[in-house]
Formats: structure tokens, sequence, C-alpha cells
């Protein structure tokens, strides 16, 4: 019976924390400029997220070391600062992001501008991670996550063209306007691959106390969890396809997006669109905030824990303390929420090889993962995953500039 | 044994199985003829600092001068103390009677303490 | 070799950021973004007309799409075409800022009649925008 449970929150676990501020806005875009075309992109970023997430889940559930760990520990310290400073910079530009789309969906909520919202927003974010534990938070933004369940239903109540959407989950040159097109199609990968989860992921394996019987229910979450996770994302891609395609209506504003659930729900569509937005943004900003602090106290050798009192992992905690109003300034300072996500989504995509490339080894590593280590499917999909993550690192710069406006 | 790859950056686990910081450094001597061997192990970020460089290593102890004082030494874990080295380094010591958390003990007195909720 | 190829890259990444200035391709863009975000304007519209979204909503997204027009009027893209276009483009960008102005306070008055003769005019603002021929041949 509780194992059935533990299987039930890691499916809710990865549909409730797939939508976040840059998946929702990058699949909104892509639906609204290219219709179905972009469909395999989500979907290979759903399958390398779900390969990946459960490589994390085995390596600390085996070693009871998270990611950082293993980084600093196999790949000495020069390495591990490198890779530090790079996700740390990441983290920081998608926490502010998704600070800043639950100010946007409050602004959406209360009229009043996100700039105000923003500060208030990351101490409410800060003051749950200063009380609550870690169970609280993964189970609490796993379940109201479920509401971003609302493009699934908002997609099928649409009647998308079935022969269409088939078409779009396979890769297909672009139509019209080359780098927009590979553009978006970095940035959608950077949003569903997202570093951070595999660092988080693998510190919560250690805080649920994770072991060897813990496999099974891994696997699942990664796959099923994931899966379901990338099938929300397609049916926000799905939704803005029909509903902003035909007008030649492009995505330069979150202001837009509520309008693609009223449509099809009227003022209910409005508030769930609001309560999605507002849940999975403030979700990702907090799992963001943990890790921010997990990854300096993991790799340093502090104590940490978010089940511990801050007054015991005082290093640990007063780093998320520090962070979270920190990201909360460019909101605050009324920065283009979207543009910010766009930004950081391809930056994303380039810091991917810095924490992917090690998997590949620290798979394969026995005093890690024992005689759990990857079979040569799985080696051969994280050797291609890898050559993925850095092809992405080298295109995402000179796309930016490009295909970014 | 590999020192580098087995012991150096590795976590340190106390008596009690807790986990008391990463192998920063190493102390080794060179007595005579004989080959170098490990007298201790360091643990602090000063001598973190020195391994990222030396312009990292002598900002950081200037900086340690003047805030720090004493208390940001690194402590020293004799080669003796060491019981066994798995994913882990295993030493005999007891965490708490050591100086490897004094930054943490002082942010928690003079700084999470003043926090509300940041009292145990 | 490593070193050689990363500085290829950032010199191919600077000269793409430096080929920056206004061309007609670029105005044509953003001709084409000014009406999406016209259309984008009427769909708050009568997502408030229909009860859909709620006035505070409307009014706040209809308000910033009005300064919207307001920043692509000011942007310097415009300086590629030529007077006979680049004056009408302006013109109607005029016309739906106000228009869009318009609707943010019609909709705070909740006065549905004008909501709705407006969202018509903006309609025909929008499709007069896409309407005027940007020459994108070099």
């Amino acid at each position: 019976m509780k194992r059935m449970l533990e299987v039930a929150l890691g499916i809710v676990t990865g549909i409730g924390g797939f939508l976040e501020a840059g998946s929702l806005a990058t699949a909104a875009q892509a639906g609204s400029e290219f219709r179905f075309d972009l469909i395999w992109a989500v979907i290979v970023g759903a399958v390398c997220l779900a390969f990946l997430v459960e490589m994390a889940g085995r390596l600390s559930a085996i070693s009871k070391h998270t990611i950082p760990d293993a980084l600093r520990e196999r790949f000495g310290i020069r390495f591990f600062v490198v890779s530090l400073i790079i996700m740390e910079l990441v983290m920081f530009l998608v926490m502010a992001t998704e600070l800043g789309g639950v100010a946007i969906a409050l602004e959406l909520a209360s009229g009043v501008s996100y700039r105000w919202w923003a500060l208030p927003v990351g101490f409410l974010a800060w003051i749950l991670l200063w009380k609550g534990t870690f169970g609280l938070i993964e189970k609490g933004v796993s379940v109201l996550g479920l509401v971003t369940l609302a493009f699934v239903v908002g997609a099928i109540h649409l009647h998308p063209p079935m022969a269409d959407v088939v078409r779009g989950a396979l890769p297909r040159p672009p139509a019209h306007d080359p780098a927009r097109y590979w553009f978006l199609a970095v940035s959608i990968l950077g949003a569903s691959i997202s570093p951070y989860l595999f660092a988080f992921y693998s510190a919560g394996a250690v805080e649920d106390k994770w072991d060897v019987s813990h496999l099974t229910i891994n696997r699942i979450t990664a796959g099923l969890g994931m899966g379901f996770g990338g099938i929300v994302a397609i049916g926000a891609l799905i939704v803005a396809a029909i509903v902003f395609h035909p007008l030649d209506i492009q995505v330069d504003s979150f202001m837009q997006l509520p309008l693609l659930l009223t449509g099809a729900f009227g003022r209910v569509g409005f508030v769930l669109f609001v309560a999605s937005l507002g849940i999975a943004c403030f979700g990702a900003a907090q799992e963001i905030a943990l890790t921010a602090a997990y990854m300096l106290a993991q790799g340093l050798g502090w104590r940490w824990s978010e089940n511990l009192p801050p007054a015991v992992d005082a290093r640990f905690s007063l780093s998320y303390t520090v962070l979270i109003p920190l990201a909360a300034i460019p909101a605050a300072a009324g920065v283009d929420i979207l543009k910010l996500t766009n930004i950081s989504m391809v930056l994303s995509a380039a810091s991917l090889p810095v924490i992917v490339a090690p998997l590949l080894i620290l798979m394969n590593d026995r005093r890690y993962v024992r005689d759990y280590g990857n079979g040569w499917f799985s080696n051969t999909v994280v050797a291609l995953i890898t050559a993925l993550a850095f092809v992405l690192a080298i295109v995402s710069f000179p796309l930016l500039v490009k295909g970014g406006g | 044994m590999l020192l580098v790859l087995d012991v150096l950056d590795k976590q340190l686990t106390d008596r009690h199985g807790v986990r008391m910081g990463k192998a920063d450094g190493l102390v080794m001597l060179q007595e005579g003829d004989a080959p170098p061997r490990v007298v201790c192990i360091e643990v602090g970020s000063l001598t973190l600092a020195r391994r990222l460089g030396r312009h990292v290593g002598r900002w950081a102890a200037r900086l340690a001068r003047r805030w720090g004082g004493d208390r940001t030494q690194s402590y020293r874990i004799p080669w003796t103390l060491v019981r066994g080295i798995t994913l882990e380094i295993a030493v005999d010591v007891d965490a708490e009677e050591t100086r490897v958390n004094v930054v943490e003990d002082w942010l928690r007195i003079h700084v999470v303490a003043h926090i509300p909720g940041g009292r145990l | 070799m490593r070193r050689r190829t990363l500085t290829r890259l950032a010199a191919g990444a600077l000269a793409l950021a430096a080929c920056g200035g206004p061309t007609p391709q670029k105005a044509a863009k953003a001709r084409d973004r000014a009406a999406s975000t016209a259309t984008s304007a009427g769909l708050v519209a009568d997502a408030w007309d229909s009860g859909a979204a709620p006035g505070i909503y409307a009014s706040d997204a209809l308000a910033r799409m009005a300064a919207s027009f307001a920043k692509d009027s000011a942007a310097p893209v415009w300086s590629a075409l030529p007077r006979p276009t680049r004056d009408p483009v302006l013109h109607e960008l005029g016309i739906l800022r106000v228009t869009a102005a318009a609707l943010d306070s019609a909709v705070r008055r909740r006065d549905r009649s004008t909501v709705q003769s407006l969202r018509g005019a903006l309609a025909d603002h929008g499709r007069a925008l896409t309407a005027i021929e940007i020459d994108t041949l070099p």
C-alpha cells in the first residue's frame, strides 16, 4: 500500500513538476509560430529527461551520494568549481524567471504590476523553505501542480487534427524562418532537460533515504512521471497552435497567454491558467532555490538537509536565504520576463554538458553504482544525450543572437 | 592506493557516521631519503582556496586574516585516525569536538538566531 | 586547435550581433509582431465581453498592449523603410495605440457597446497594418 502511494506520488511529481515558466512559454511560442512542427522537440526533451532523472535517482539511491557530491569527489575541486559557477549562474537566471512567472500570475489576477509582486513572492518562497520540510515542499508542489493538466484537457477539447499532431512528432526541417525554429527547438530542450532537475532529484533521493528497494519506484517516477509531464507541455503547444497560429498571433508577452484557455473554458479557463502559471513557477522557484543551496553545500562538504532546522545547517539555509531575494531583483526591476525566460532556457541548454557528461562516467563507476551501473543501452542513450548537450552548448549562443528577437 | 583519486576531495565521516566536510587537502612529509608519506588530511576553506590557484589562495588568506582570525585555520586530522576508505573516509574523531563547523556555529549564533524561526 | 575553434565561434557570434542595424526584413517582422499584438488585444476585448476574462486582467492587458504600440512607434527599425511605406505604418501604429488605450478605459467603465465598436476598429486597423507591403528584397 505504501509502495503504491509512493509510485502515485512519483507520477504526480513528474506531471506537477514538469511545466514551469520556461516550458510553458516556449511551448506556447512554438505552437503559435510553427503550429505542431516542434512537438518532436518536447518529446526528445522529455525522453532525455526521463533517462537522466532515472540515472540521477539510481546513482543516489545506491551510493547515498548526490550528483554535486560526486562531481567534487570524482572529478576534483577544479572541475567542481567550474561546474558550480556555471550551474549557479544558470540557476540564478532560471529562478529569476520563475519568480517573475509567479509575479505575472499575480498581476493577471490582481491588475497590480508584477514588479510589486516579485519581492513578496520571494519572501513567501523563502519562508516555506525556512519553516517547511522536503516532503512538504515536494508533495505540495506536485499535488497542486496537477492543475497544469488543464492544458491537456484544453488540447483534447479543441479537437486537434491528429494526423498533423503525429506528423509534428517527427523532426523535420523548418517551413520558414530557420533561425527562429532552431532557437525555439533549443529553448524547448533547455526548458525540458533542466540541469537543476538532476541535482534536485538526486538530493531528493538522499533526503527521502532511498536505497536499492527504491529502484523500481525511481524507474516509474522517471519514465511515467516525465512522460506525462511532457504530455502537459505538448498540451500547451497544441492549444497555442490551435488558438494562436490561425490568427498569426506570436507570443511576445505573458499577458497573451490566458487567452489560451479562455476560449475553451471561459472564466474557468482564466482561473486555471493563472493557477497553473503561479503554482508551476512557484514550485520550480522553490526547487531551484533548494538546488542552488544543495549544490554549494554538497560540493563544499557543509551540513545540508531541508529536513533539518536552519540552525543546524546554517550555511545551507543562509545560501538560499541570500539567493532568493537576489533572484527576485530582475522581476522587481521590471525586466521583461518573457525575454528573460528565453535567455535562461537557452543558457540552460548551453550548461547541460557540465552535468550530463559526468553522468556517463559516474554511472559506470562501480564505487558509486556497484552492480547497478548502466547497461549498454543506457550508456548509448546517455552518450547520445551528451553529444546532443555539446551540440546545444555550441549552437545556443549564435541562435540566441539570431533567433531570439 | 591513489592518493588523489581515493582520498582527495572525498567525503569525511566521523566516529558516529556524521558527515564532516570533504578532504580539502593532504599534508605530506618527506624525511631524508624515505618516500614522502601522508601525515594528515586538512579540512578547511583556506586549504581549498589554495588548490584553486595561488591568487585565489592568497586572496582567501587575506580575507580570513581580516575577518576570521584563528578560527578559519584548516583543521588537520592525523592519518593514524583514518579507519577506512570507501566512497567515504571514516575517521576516528567526533565532529562535534573539532573545529570543522566553526563557521557553521558562528553563523548560527550571529545570523540565523536573529531570524525568526532560526533558533533550535 | 580547440582555442582556435572557440575564437572562430566567438567571432561568428559577434559578427551576428554586429549586423544589428535596421533592415526592411526586420521592419517586416516588427510589423507582423505589432499586428499580432493588435489581434491579441482584440481577443482580450472579446474575452472580457463574453465574461471569460475579468475586467482587472482585460484592462491591464490592454494598457500594456497600448504601451507596446507606443514603444513600437518609437522603434528605430522603421528608418529602414522608404517614407511612402513608413508613414502609413506609423499612422496605423498610432491609431492602434489610441484604440487600445480607449478599449482599456471602456473596459474600466464597463461600457460594453463602446468596447464592441472599438474592437471592430482595432481589427480593421490591425488588418490595414498587415496589408502595408514592405519590400524585403535587397
